[in-house]
């Protein structure tokens, strides 16, 4: 069964250390006692995972009370991570039994696990220590000679091995298991010898491998690039989010000295748990790319001259000075890149519009860059857990969306959600999808229709008269997609395809999760637009659960899309062309916004090539990578006049630069970025900037500044103030109420 | 993040699925198809496949044994190598033909099964879990075989040595030197027969006739 979206738990009364509490029914005891701060050390427990009671450090007493009033003690202390509670419970967490039993539990683990804690990444962060420390002997009775087993042993590019460190706790073996689905740990031989080990010493190459670094619960499990470089108290902790994707997991920065040594999963329970993937914790590292760009940098001929920062802003303002008595706003235009913070790209629409007077601003690298009125994405994670059927199109959705896979299949696992993924390749989803759709790449619009003139056929009349009014029109319009023309057409077979759609026309919800094989299609505007027919076809459009989603692949692509780093659209989804809107944003700024919507991506390199483009700032982004057509980006960057670019490094956009301006990554400043589903994240400066960068949107206020003599903003928190009191979607992430786990766009 | 501080060379890969050697015969398949319908998931036909892969690939589970396993119940090659190496009774290194198991435990202990195994290892010319040179005999200790009454015990394929003495030995070793049967396959096949139904193994002794 689908989790409803919102349950109401049932409570039940228990009794933690004679405190009484109400919790809701099944809670496990493990999880009841944190409300009450009774401490209960563990070990293979792990909130996110399914309970095993290994270890047994988790012993407590427990009994029940009675009609009569008494209480019925149990005979035998019990494991407190696999007892759900239920009414009645009584606990005792600190009786002189359980002290007794912990002891012994640890000086049993203690038996073969070596005392290398001064040489182990573990140390100073180890539950085993900790625990030892709080709860164990403060010596040992075995004198016998320990086990002996490899130690720092490669697993993979990322994870060592130690196995004379293990304590067989399981849980490297159940992530693998049970939230990635590899299964490729598994405990080999038996007894003392029991090792966590993959099939044959061949490689560890799950892509979610660097989560069992962190929920190991000793140093048998370390970080290859993390090993020796810092010990727990030299490190600053900080709170960040991931900027690889658009799937907003967050995490913690730990850096030593100015630089960051590991990122760590942060808890979020609506977004990524405790789990992170491997791109975003290992290859996160941009930030201390050797090709930083530190100072201002203008062109002279072959050579770059540094500049200061004022003389950098004088450059613009010159240019803009002889720019605007001629063509004006038209000549500028600007693209932008999908890791700016919320503010900065706010903040660069708005000088665009406001100072430089032009609507020419994108952020679009893709095929698709229609005019969207409203946002591309109806769902949010939890909804996966709601749905009842989720349907992954075009998408490798574990190599693109990794948290999104990970949910997707928690909710399959837990929930039974079921699960039908479209894509030409071979891909995770299949392990667990009832259906896999292997089409010939390309084909994505012909999938789509045979699968419409299928379900057009399957549903009732009246439904699907009343979920899509020009139904007639749509059957007349696929009068010609048979099953048999699209097994033609894709190499889908017919049986597939017709228990496809039976499957969709039997679910009561459905949600779609649309990749990049469909935004970034040939023919990407019919795709989607054939995607949204089937959304409403089936009635999702209109339900909470279910809907469709085009993923946005960037970090904050979808927060470009909210605030307006589009040609058409004002921030908050207002259209450019709509009077009333431009005048509420004119007011505040105090400056006239241009009325015609501006050119997207596309339009803005042809305008470069044909020369009506003449200044164009290019922030965060790297077109000659991004761009679904490079060349194209490449030829326009080379016609026009004026390139600034913006951004960390020296990308492949950045070697035609007119002018170049160091910015930070996003563990050099603070701000907010907006994932998928629309969620609202802080994230805080982990480190100072290197060399001169700034943070993007405050090098956008200070051209602001110069330009329009108006007080800019001086911090993050208010441009956010600025941009909640303009978009009422925005009003829940003013920082002083955006909470721990961030909030979604309403 | 800089270079990893170790710097051993890259491990092997897993193996793909395309680049696997079944070899499994015809009978294995079938047997293995019957199995199958006796569980709710693949899974759960992990001892008995186990057991086939040893009869198959001649009395030890290499790693391509394991690997076919696997892929024949769609598990991940690690769980199939973990369950494998948590039963003393598959091999995980080749053996020799007989494999003779003799019995240390507390009633043959006190009943000379040490004295047994010391024999044993004299006349063979091995240690405790050595194969002889010729490949014929692997000697190993195991634990009690549930017929102390007729201490001490020995364990030879599918059948029980009992109230063993020097020259019972001395004859049941010669007669083996004579013999045809692999008595560690035969084991393998004795467990996977045990698993099958009389009738299951009346079709596939049929099916396999006609083909
Ligand atoms: S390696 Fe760590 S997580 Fe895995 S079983 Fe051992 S102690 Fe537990
Ligand atoms: S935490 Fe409960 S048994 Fe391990
Ligand atoms: S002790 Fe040897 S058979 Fe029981």
């Amino acid at each position: 069964m689908p989790k409803p979206k919102h349950a109401e738990p049932k409570l039940v009364n228990i009794e933690i250390n004679g405190v009484p509490l109400q919790v809701p029914e099944g809670e496990l005891l493990v999880e009841a006692a944190k409300r009450v701060q009774a401490d209960i050390p563990i070990f293979c427990y792990h909130k996110y995972m399914a309970p095993v009671g290994m270890c047994r450090m988790c012993l407590v007493e427990v009994g029940y009370k009675q009609p009569d009033g008494s209480v019925r003690k149990m005979p035998k202390p019990q494991a407190s991570c696999t007892l759900p509670c239920t009414e009645g419970l009584v606990a005792w967490t600190e009786t002189e039994q359980i002290i007794k039993d912990r002891r012994a539990v640890l000086e049993f683990l203690l038996i073969n696990h070596p005392l290398d804690c001064p040489i182990c990444d573990r140390g100073g962060e180890c539950p085993l220590q900790n625990n030892t420390q709080f709860y164990g002997p403060s010596t040992s009775r075995y004198i016998e000679i320990k086990r002996h087993l490899p130690k720092a042993f490669p697993l993979s590019k990322y994870v060592a091995l130690d196995l004379e460190r293990c304590i067989q706790c399981g849980r490297c073996v159940r992530f693998t298991e049970e939230v990635s689905g590899d299964a490729q740990l598994a405990f080999l031989f038996r007894g003392a010898q029991t090792q966590p080990h993959t099939f044959q010493l061949t490689e560890f190459t799950s892509r979610f491998s660097g989560n069992v670094i962190e929920i190991c619960p000793v140093g048998a499990l370390t970080s290859r690039a993390y090993r020796f470089r810092a010990r727990p108290w030299d490190i600053t902790t900080q709170k960040t989010v991931c900027t690889m994707c658009s799937n907003g997991c967050t995490l913690y920065a730990d850096s030593r000295s100015g630089k960051v040594v590991r990122f760590n999963a942060r808890e979020n329970p609506e977004v990524n748990e405790t789990w992170t993937c491997d791109r975003g914790k290992f290859e996160q590292t941009y930030m201390h790319a050797p090709d930083r760009i530190l100072q201002p940098m203008a062109r002279r001929g072959k050579e770059w001259e540094p500049l200061s920062w004022g003389d950098a802003y004088e450059l613009i303002l010159q240019r803009w000075g002889a720019l605007s008595q001629q063509a004006g706003g038209r000549a500028v235009a600007g693209l932008a890149g999908h890791r700016l913070s919320n503010e900065s790209l706010y903040m660069l629409q708005k000088l665009l519009r406001g100072a430089f007077q032009t609507n020419h601003i994108d952020h679009r690298f893709t095929r698709y860059q229609g005019a969207l009125i409203e946002p591309p994405v109806q769902n949010e994670y939890r909804d996966l857990e709601a749905a009842s059927l989720v349907f992954v199109f075009g998408s490798d959705l574990a190599d693109e969306q990794p948290m999104v896979f990970l949910r997707t299949r928690k909710a399959n696992r837990r929930y039974g959600v079921a699960c039908i993924v479209a894509y030409p390749l071979e891909n995770a989803v299949e392990e667990f999808a009832a259906h896999s759709l292997r089409y010939r790449a390309g084909s994505e619009d012909a999938l789509l229709k045979g699968l419409l003139y299928t379900l057009l056929d399957m549903l009732p009349a009246e439904q699907a008269q009343a979920n899509l009014p020009d139904a007639a029109w749509l059957r007349a319009r696929l009068a010609d997609c048979t099953p048999a023309w699209t097994q033609d057409q894709t190499g889908v077979p017919t049986e597939t395809l017709l228990a496809v759609a039976r499957q969709i026309a039997d679910a009561p919800s459905m949600l779609i999760l649309a990749g990049e094989k469909a935004c970034d299609h040939p023919r990407a505007e019919e795709v989607i637009e054939l995607l949204h027919t089937l959304n409403r076809l089936t009635g999702n459009q209109a339900r909470e659960e279910g809907g469709l989603n085009l993923m946005p692949t960037g970090a904050n692509q979808q927060g470009a899309l909210e605030l307006g780093v589009a040609p058409h659209l004002l921030p908050g989804y207002a259209p450019v062309g709509d009077a009333a809107a431009r005048e509420r944003f004119e007011q505040a700024w105090r400056v006239p916004i241009p009325r015609e919507a501006g050119l997207s991506t596309d339009g803005i390199l042809q305008a470069c090539l044909q020369g009506e483009v003449q200044m164009l700032y290019v922030a965060g982004a790297d077109p000659v990578r991004e761009h679904y057509e490079p060349s194209l980006a490449e030829r326009a960057l080379r016609a026009c006049e004026f390139v600034i670019v913006q951004d960390v490094r020296m990308t492949e956009t950045a070697r035609y630069a007119d002018l170049l301006l160091p910015t930070c990554p996003f563990t050099e400043y603070e701000g907010t970025f907006t994932s998928w589903e629309r969620r609202v994240q802080r994230f805080w400066q982990a480190h100072p900037p290197q060399g001169e960068a700034k943070a993007d949107w405050q090098v956008f206020a200070e051209l602001w500044l110069r330009m329009q003599r108006q007080a800019p903003p001086f911090n993050a928190g208010e441009v956010m103030r600025e941009i909640a009191a303009l978009v009422p979607a925005f009003e829940p992430c003013r920082y002083d109420a955006l909470g721990e786990y961030g909030a979604r766009l309403g | 993040m800089q270079e990893p501080i170790i710097r051993i060379t890259e491990r092997p890969k897993p193996p793909q699925p395309e680049t696997l050697t079944l070899r499994f015969s015809e009978r294995a398949v079938k047997e293995l198809d019957a199995l199958l319908t006796h569980y709710p998931d693949k899974k759960s036909a992990m001892l008995p496949a186990l057991w086939i892969a040893q009869r198959e690939y001649g009395g030890h589970l290499t790693a391509d044994a394991i690997a076919e396993v696997a892929y024949r119940l769609q598990r991940s090659y690690a769980e199939v190598e973990g369950v494998a190496t948590f039963y003393t009774m598959y091999n995980k290194t080749p053996v020799g033909k007989y494999m003779l198991e003799v019995c240390t435990n507390l009633s043959c202990m006190l009943c000379g099964g040490y004295r047994i195994l010391e024999y044993l290892q004299q006349k063979l010319g091995i240690r405790l879990g050595e194969t002889t040179p010729d490949g014929l005999f692997t000697l190993t200790e195991v634990e009690c075989l549930n017929n102390c009454g007729d201490a001490p015990v020995m364990q030879v394929g599918d059948i029980y040595c009992r109230r063993l003495t020097p020259e019972k030995i001395d004859a049941l070793l010669e007669q083996l030197r004579q013999s045809e049967e692999h008595t560690v396959v035969q084991l393998a096949d004795a467990e996977v027969q045990l698993h099958l139904s009389a009738q299951e193994r009346e079709r596939i002794q049929q099916s396999l006739s006609q083909s």
